[in-house]
């Protein structure tokens, strides 16, 4: 089914976008992502501008998040303090990013951009991954996280000034630590439209030196507002946020969600973890054709 | 899939206009049955029908121009081993869509000049742009040369005119195709009659392309009120994140 986009003012398929989105919410329910790095090229690829993809995506990860936010909240994995701060920094980070992303616009270069970012941020961390799973699979180290040397951030940790109490968090660290880490999740989600958790994640393991129990509960928390304020600021600045493909990617990732939720016991997490690892690298791999391979039509058309 | 097909009644009648004191060999009358095409949320593309009378024999081209926007065309170049935007043309005023009918093939209707003059043929647009001076001819030519070739790509230019069919000396139809991806405004056809290669007379009439019901009450909501919409989109988004865990809650209890 043919449905048309009022804000894309384009067709699309109906059916096509809701299977990729469940099969993205699938993913998401089975290890734990939020799947935006995989649902936005997708959408580049089938036509959708760019502008649009990005605008709109934030969307779909504001129900997501708020979906597996409330499970951690009922468990009380939820660090408030840690995420405000967070939020503090993404906030400003969402509002710088969007600046970049409309100059990016006018200069012409958001394609190469987003193309160049995806390939770095998604080819670093899912050889990351997969090394790290492989080696865990040969040498039966259960615990690899605790070889990474986190004392190295403690000397930088300790000049840092604004020291705060985190209660939920067991820690006495400075609060432009977050602040930072939030900064960096903040313009990824407005430039690249997604939530950035692969990348909060382990910051907040390795740089913050949160508890792993609060780090889920605590990302989704930023992520859930950071997402919030994306979404308002390309509706605001762009007018770029389609309610009725945000309303199928939606729908797509409720559903395709509770499959992989329903899946998650069946399948052991170093396997999971390989098999994550291996598709960010097959998208990181297409999406590096944009920049390495010679397009069929060297020149490109936009209206100003 | 819905095709929307519109009947515009062109009236072609030589010497029926009311002011043909001032000419001698005929004029062009054009009327639209419907003046409008509605983008819906089932919308599409639309197939366009105009159907037309002519009262005295010479030839037809018929040409649909949509509303004019400011557009960039880029070149592509390897740089460091990576493809980026380097070159870029501006081009003034391009109409966002085009396309153009014919009843006789293009190189016997009229020489090279009087279709140059009426854009009869995609080959025969050229734009104007401010960032001329700064290239010489040959790019210059191979930027517009793209801008039109991006466009029929997109389907928004043709490729070849639209044959123009009989149905007897006098009644002539048309079918001109509007993808899903065409762009909302105002649309200008214009009627030629042409006799021996010379225009003897242009009708201008114009075709109202825009967003109804549903679709048009999103789009203007989203562009008038943006902060209103914006927090809609967050508050639905949430809403139903809401509703997933509570279900999810519900059926795992």
């Amino acid at each position: 089914m043919q449905v048309y986009l009022p804000i894309a003012e384009m067709a699309v398929s109906a059916e096509m976008i809701f299977s990729v989105s469940a099969f993205v919410g699938f993913l998401s329910g089975l290890f734990g992502i939020g799947g935006g790095f995989l649902t936005t090229p997708f959408l580049i690829f089938t036509g959708v501008p760019a502008a649009i993809a990005v605008g709109t995506q934030p969307c779909q990860i504001v129900a997501n998040g708020m979906s597996g936010m409330l499970g951690h909240l009922r468990k009380g994995h939820v660090d408030f303090k840690m995420g405000g701060f967070m939020l503090i920094g993404s906030t400003v980070g969402s509002l710088i990013g969007i600046s970049i992303f409309k100059l990016l616009q006018y200069l012409g270069q958001i394609d190469f951009v987003i193309s160049l970012l995806y390939v770095v941020l998604l080819s670093s961390i899912g050889t990351m991954m997969l090394v790290e799973s492989i080696f865990t699979m040969f040498f039966k180290k259960k615990n690899m996280r605790s070889e990474f040397n986190t004392n190295k951030v403690t000397g930088l940790k300790a000049i840092l000034p604004f020291k705060t109490r985190f209660n939920r968090s067991n820690l006495y660290i400075s609060a432009l630590l977050p602040v930072g880490v939030g900064f960096v999740g903040g313009i990824l989600a407005s430039i690249l439209g997604i939530g950035g958790g692969f990348l909060l994640v382990p910051a907040m393991i390795y740089i913050i030196g949160m508890p792993t129990l609060m780090v889920a509960g605590t990302s989704l928390f930023q992520i859930v507002f950071t997402t919030s304020i994306s979404t308002m600021l390309h509706s605001v600045t762009n007018q770029t946020v389609d309610i009725l493909l945000a309303a199928i990617l939606i729908a797509g990732g409720v559903i395709g969600a509770q499959f992989g939720v329903a899946f998650n016991g069946k399948i052991k997490p170093l396997h999971a973890r390989i098999i994550l690892a291996l598709l960010i690298i097959v998208v990181s791999l297409r999406l590096s054709g944009n920049l390495f391979i010679e397009p069929i039509e060297i020149f490109s058309t936009v209206v100003r | 899939m819905r095709n929307l097909f519109i009947i515009i009644a062109a009236l072609v009648m030589a010497g029926f206009a009311p002011f043909n004191g001032a000419r001698a060999q005929g004029d062009v009358v054009i009327d639209l049955a419907v003046d409008h095409v509605d983008i819906t949320t089932g919308f599409n593309g639309a197939h366009l029908s105009l159907f037309g009378v002519q009262s005295e024999p010479g030839d037809i081209a018929i040409t649909i121009k949509g509303p004019r926007r400011k557009m960039v065309v880029r070149q592509k170049k390897k740089i460091l081993g990576v493809w980026m935007n380097r070159k870029g043309m501006e081009f003034e005023s391009v109409p966002i869509y085009y396309d153009y009918a014919l009843s006789k093939p293009e190189t016997e209707i009229a020489p090279e000049d009087v279709r140059r003059a009426n854009y009869l043929g995609a080959d025969t647009l050229r734009f104007a742009s401010k960032d001329e001076k700064k290239f010489d001819a040959p790019v210059v030519k191979g930027f517009q040369d793209a801008l039109i070739r991006n466009k029929q790509a997109a389907r928004l230019f043709p490729t070849e005119a639209q044959p123009i069919t009989y149905i007897d000396d006098k009644f002539f139809r048309t079918t001109l195709y509007l993808p899903s991806n065409v762009p909302t405004g105002l649309y200008t056809i214009e009627t030629h009659l042409l006799k021996n290669g010379k225009v003897q007379d242009v009708r201008t009439t114009e075709l109202k392309v825009a967003q109804v019901g549903r679709s048009a009450a999103i789009y203007n909501f989203a562009h008038s009120w943006a902060f209103t919409y914006g927090f809609l989109c967050v508050c639905f988004a949430m809403g139903v994140g809401w509703l997933s865990n509570a279900i999810r809650r519900r059926l795992s209890s």
